[in-house]
């Protein structure tokens, strides 16, 4: 399945901006589930320093510097992707214990196990509590296979949590989430990784694209995609497998993924220092089109 | 082998030899373990000759030294550093273990470091856990991302101990931030001072050339660039070691910048000077790595430079120590840093910890419950430390949750060294910080050490200055300059002065005049008050009332209101509380104390331009503001008097001991800027307050006398206009004359020279904004006649009060202007993340 994807973001300012510098995570990753086949970058005004690097956990960062005053500045990033059938008659080959996963971590005595590590580790929007602990239990119960946890984990998380946008923002704290379940796809990926971390189970934090079908007889409203997250968990011999508990799906081809990292700090999507500015308006609009099936 | 059993006690001189023969355990001079003492002796025999009283001076001396280079002041903590004046002695033999323990230290934290954000072989062969490095905040993910790998530290210090066995052993690394070099140095300085014949008789090992190996290493580190420009990054005035920061930046010719001097444009570094951008090569930076680029890492910090870390990554700068170096602080490198030894280098590590034990080593059991003699670590966390004799209840309740991450190590047994305290020796305990520093010639360990108390407050800090004693004669070159100027010579040279400092001389300048100005109208309404409390005279009570009048609604002092006539202002303001309020009410803005400690403020920012001199000077200010913070209330006239007159010392003083060095191309001239916009405007608003209504002739001459009393001016006046003395003599001298240093023209005339000191922009010859409104002030003066200004309708001399109004309008147009055009390249920078999230839950 081929994908053409715009993903805009537009800042509006109250007062002048003179300079900003960014770093943008929009360039969608290469890996066994899919291959980014072109990107590009625009910004307006045009930037006048533009350069990328790859981080740490392998996504391309682009940096970014406009120094035209402006009160208005629109990000367009545009790519292609390809994305691979999804193997799912391997899962069916591990059915492997939670708790034997999460041995494995702890005696990790090779590159690709050591490399997994710092993903069993709570950070600092994944805080791991008894109570989280205690909600990962219910799934995670004695002898079950990872995958087959893991699923029910999602389901849960489905069931339980409602989605309600605007009640969170990105500094709410996880035991709010918790305590009130309610939030965005955001939490529910934090939510899902404190749980998995709290029984020492590596889990990474997915920043991508959904692909949303118009109810059946309308056209697709233009913008009407949208920027998602989700988490993977780590299975030894398979590698990381993903997890959307916001749609209780095991993303397959309508997911699209920009970035992975511990959790949403490492993938921040765009994120800037501007001088001056006053008061900001943000508003993202994302289409995601397929070219080829 | 005690050395009070070795020699003679009673050549010694009391309060050495009532030392020597306290009961020590483990002490430097006294007895370590049979461990040699000779190295004392020569200081010994030379300090045999001093008295009590002579050592008694010197610490003084010693005070009064360190007080004067600022070394011990910081602004919002006090850290007060001391220094004994008695030196810590280490023989040669101690030397060379540790010698080779530092230089070992550092190539192995270069190997380490190397491999960590490289192959990482120490983590894959199990030497190093990835579960205690990962969970690290020192571990800096940002540094696998850079092309060139080159987490290279050039600077170590490390705190070393003398252990009861008589072994040095390793306390603590610093290596983000190797403090303490400035401070040594500046040690050193006041020690060979004070000490200076006993440091030549002892044979002291010299540090100078280490200095110079440092200066060379950072123009070294920049090969690509024939003309590089260094600065030394510091967090300003609320870091405790500011002071020191600054000490060495000025040894070493840097500039001493702070964040918000510095910009990334481009991918390139640069300091926003007054003459613009200039682009900066290396940064020696004093913050921790995690507090570097406010764009790129995640805690935000306000003291980051957003970018800095790409253009590092782009190999557009270079900085000291590296970034992620902060990672070989972290106990999970450290306590493993003797198995790497082995392993690496296939020798046995010569400066080691004191012995180490896991948490969940079956060795630990007892630990658990009963720690004393321990302390507790977490391998992930540099800066946790529990105390086993006092925590023991923490340390069961840490190692309850995660016992993986924590190991005891055992607490340290200091050794002690005498430290003249008041009138005795007493002994406290003791470690020194090494430095090292890794060059293209390979390490070289700076031959003596910061002598600190060990434990204990944070608040009082009792240091030595430590002597390596050499067989060797050393060279008497005082510090051998290198032939070529360095490049940050030139570059104060080249009146790169970064605009911030630009700006904080410009506000120096403005609160020495206003505060000079404070205290003459203090004065002025002190004895017109005194007078006419004892003669009230008619006459006088008209110049009193008016006078009270701008004082209470601050026309005649900052902030300079418009002058408003009180009612009764004599019978419902006590003159007496209005001076007092002037002088020292923390509400006023304008009010004396006020006025010194923005004035304290500004000079501790640009401190690195001070000379000892002046800071001495700054100094004295501040045991003022003390002082006026302490008055009791109720104070008498006299105490207000005494105060004001030291005041007007202390900043007379101050203007002496800068007179010289303001050289117009290094910045100085800011500081001129700034007090002749605060002279115009404070002799703009005097004029219109006090002259403007015309009296009868008596009192128009004594009001007119209170204002060139005022103004300084009065002798001048009298000298120049003798028996014609008028009003209109008075405003023309005052105000018109453009030959009088003390007229309000000749300020504007000034004003507009020093302003050609100020870069331009424009090359077509024409006037810039703020030229240009001097250009207006000066032609109002010019074309202004005295008679005319004294012309009264009504008893109000109206042109004059328009003349007046319209330059006090202009001059602060004229102060806006400068801000805008030449300091405030710092607008706050505001951090924007974009969030993920709103989306409906989509049927897939």
């Amino acid at each position: 399945m081929k994908y053409k994807v715009k993903h805009t973001t537009h800042y509006q300012y109250s007062e002048a901006v003179s300079l900003c510098q960014n770093q943008a995570r929009l360039k969608p990753i290469s890996n066994q589930r899919q291959t980014c086949l072109s990107h590009c970058i625009r910004t307006q005004p045009e930037a006048d320093y533009l350069d990328y690097f790859i981080d740490y956990f392998g996504n391309q960062a682009t940096v970014f510097e406009i120094s035209t005053q402006h009160d208005e500045l629109i990000v367009t990033a545009e790519s292609e992707v390809e994305i691979f059938e999804f193997r799912e008659r391997q899962l069916f080959l591990s059915e492997e214990a939670w708790e034997s996963v999460a041995l494995k971590i702890q005696l990790a005595d090779t590159p690709e196990l050591l490399s997994t590590i710092e993903f069993a580790q709570a950070s600092e929007f994944t805080p791991v509590s008894a109570d989280i602990h205690a909600y990962a239990c219910q799934s995670f119960l004695p002898g079950r296979a990872l995958i087959s946890a893991t699923k029910d984990l999602m389901a849960r998380i489905f069931n339980d949590f409602q989605y309600e946008s605007g009640f969170t923002t990105i500094s709410t704290p996880l035991s709010e989430v918790f305590a009130h379940k309610k939030g965005v796809c955001q939490d529910f990926a934090h939510f899902a990784l404190a749980c998995l971390r709290s029984l020492g189970i590596p889990g990474r934090y997915v920043s991508g694209y959904i692909e949303t079908l118009p109810p059946e007889g309308q056209e697709k409203l233009e913008g009407a995609d949208a920027t998602h997250a989700w988490f993977a968990v780590y299975v030894p011999d398979l590698g990381w497998v993903d997890f959307d508990p916001t749609n209780n799906v095991m993303p397959e081809t309508q997911h699209i993924t920009l970035a992975v990292g511990r959790d949403f700090a490492d993938v921040t999507p765009l994120k800037g220092i501007v001088f001056g500015g006053g008061m900001h308006q943000l508003s993202v609009a994302v289409d995601m089109n397929r070219i080829e099936e | 082998m005690y050395y009070s059993e070795s020699h003679n006690m009673l050549q010694m001189p009391e309060w050495l030899s009532e030392y020597l023969n306290g009961s020590h355990q483990h002490d430097e001079v006294e007895h370590h373990c049979g461990g040699d003492t000779r190295h004392w002796d020569d200081l010994f025999a030379r300090l045999a000759n001093l008295s009590e009283k002579d050592i008694h001076l010197r610490s003084n001396e010693i005070k009064r030294l360190l007080q004067d280079s600022g070394v011990t002041q910081a602004d919002t903590q006090e850290l007060n550093w001391r220094l004994d004046p008695l030196p810590l002695m280490l023989s040669e033999a101690d030397w060379k273990i540790i010698k080779k323990g530092v230089s070992q230290r550092l190539k192995l934290f270069n190997l380490i470091a190397d491999d960590l954000y490289g192959e990482q072989k120490l983590i894959h062969e199990g030497t190093i856990s990835a579960a205690h490095l990962h969970a690290s905040d020192e571990y800096t993910r940002e540094c696998f991302s850079l092309s060139h790998k080159q987490v290279k530290v050039t600077l170590l210090a490390v705190d070393l101990y003398r252990d009861r066995q008589g072994q040095f052993r390793v306390l603590q690394d610093h290596i983000q931030k190797p403090q303490g070099l400035g401070l040594l140095l500046e040690n050193r300085v006041i020690a060979r001072r004070v000490m200076s014949d006993e440091f030549s008789e002892c044979n002291v090992q010299r540090i100078a050339d280490f200095f110079n190996r440092f200066q060379r290493c950072i123009n070294d580190s920049t090969p690509g660039s024939l003309d590089p420009r260094v600065v030394v990054l510091s967090k300003g005035p609320e870091d405790v070691y500011y002071s020191e920061q600054a000490f060495l930046a000025a040894y070493m010719g840097y500039t001493l910048v702070r964040s918000a001097d510095l910009t990334v444009r481009k991918g390139k570094v640069w300091l926003k000077s007054l003459k613009g951008l200039k682009k900066v090569d290396l940064i020696v930076r004093w913050m921790a790595d995690s507090q570097l680029d406010s764009l790129e890492q995640n805690d935000y910090s306000i003291d980051g430079i957003p970018g800095l870390l790409h253009a590092y990554r782009s190999k557009n700068v270079e900085l000291i120590n590296p970034v992620g170096s902060g990672v070989l602080e972290c106990p999970s490198v450290t306590s493993n840093i003797k198995t790497i030894a082995d392993k690496w280098l296939q020798e046995p590590l010569i400066l080691q910890e004191s012995s180490i034990v896991a948490a969940t080593d079956p060795a630990a059991e007892t630990l658990h419950n009963d720690p004393s003699g321990f302390e507790l670590y977490n391998y992930a966390d540099s800066q946790f430390k529990l105390d086993g004799d006092s925590q023991a209840g923490q340390i069961q309740e840490a190692l309850a949750s995660n016992n993986h991450m924590y190991y005891f190590r055992e607490k340290p047994e200091y050794s002690s060294a005498p430290f003249w305290d008041k009138q005795a020796l007493v002994a406290r305990p003791i470690k020194i910080r090494c430095f090292a520093l890794a060059s293209a010639d390979g390490i070289s360990v700076l031959p003596s050490a910061l002598c600190l108390v060990a434990g204990k407050s944070e608040t009082e800090n009792w240091i030595k200055d430590t002597w390596v004693t050499s067989a060797d004669p050393q060279h008497t070159s005082v510090i051998k300059r290198k032939s070529v100027p360095t490049m940050a010579d030139l570059a104060l040279l080249d009146g790169v002065i970064p605009s911030r400092t630009a700006e904080n001389l410009f506000w120096l300048g403005r609160y020495l005049e206003r505060g000079e100005n404070t205290v003459r109208m203090l004065r002025l309404l002190i004895d017109r008050y005194t007078e006419f409390s004892v003669y009230p005279d008619s006459n006088n009570k008209k110049i009193v009332t008016r006078l009270v009048s701008a004082a209470v609604n601050q026309a005649i002092v900052f902030p300079y209101n418009k002058y408003q006539f009180v009612e009764d202002s004599l019978v419902s303001h006590i003159p007496r509380e209005i001076t007092a309020n002037i002088l020292c009410d923390n509400q006023h803005a304008g009010s004396l104390l006020n006025t010194i400690k923005a004035l304290v403020n500004s000079a501790l920012q640009v401190r690195d331009l001070l000379s000892a001199d002046s800071w001495r000077m700054i100094d004295d200010i501040r045991d003022q503001i003390k002082r006026i913070e302490r008055l009791p209330t109720g104070f008498s006239t006299r105490v207000m008097q005494a105060i004001a007159d030291q005041v007007i010392s202390s900043l007379m003083a101050f203007n002496g001991s800068i007179a010289d060095v303001m050289a117009d191309n290094n910045g100085w001239f800011m500081l001129d800027i700034g007090r002749r916009v605060e002279r115009s405007t404070q002799l703009v608003q005097v004029s219109s307050a006090l002259l403007t209504e015309q009296l009868s002739d008596t009192e128009q001459l004594n009001m007119l006398e209170a204002v060139l009393i005022s103004q300084v001016s009065l002798i001048t006046h009298k000298r120049r206009y003798r028996m014609y003395q008028s009003i209109e003599t008075g405003l023309e001298l005052l105000l018109l004359d453009a030959q009088y240093p003390r007229s309000l023209l000749y300020q504007l005339e000034h004003l507009d020279h020093l302003c050609q000191l100020l870069p331009s922009s424009k090359d077509n010859g024409r006037y810039e904004a703020h030229r240009k409104l001097l250009l207006k002030m000066r032609t109002l003066c010019h074309l202004a006649e005295a008679p005319q200004l004294a012309v009264a309708e009504q008893k109000n001399r109206i042109e004059l009060n328009k003349a007046m109004q319209q330059i006090f309008q202009l001059l602060e147009q004229f102060s806006e202007v400068l801000t805008v055009q030449y300091f405030s390249h710092t607008k706050p920078a505001v951090s924007l993340n974009s969030n993920i999230g709103s989306i409906e839950r989509s049927e897939v």
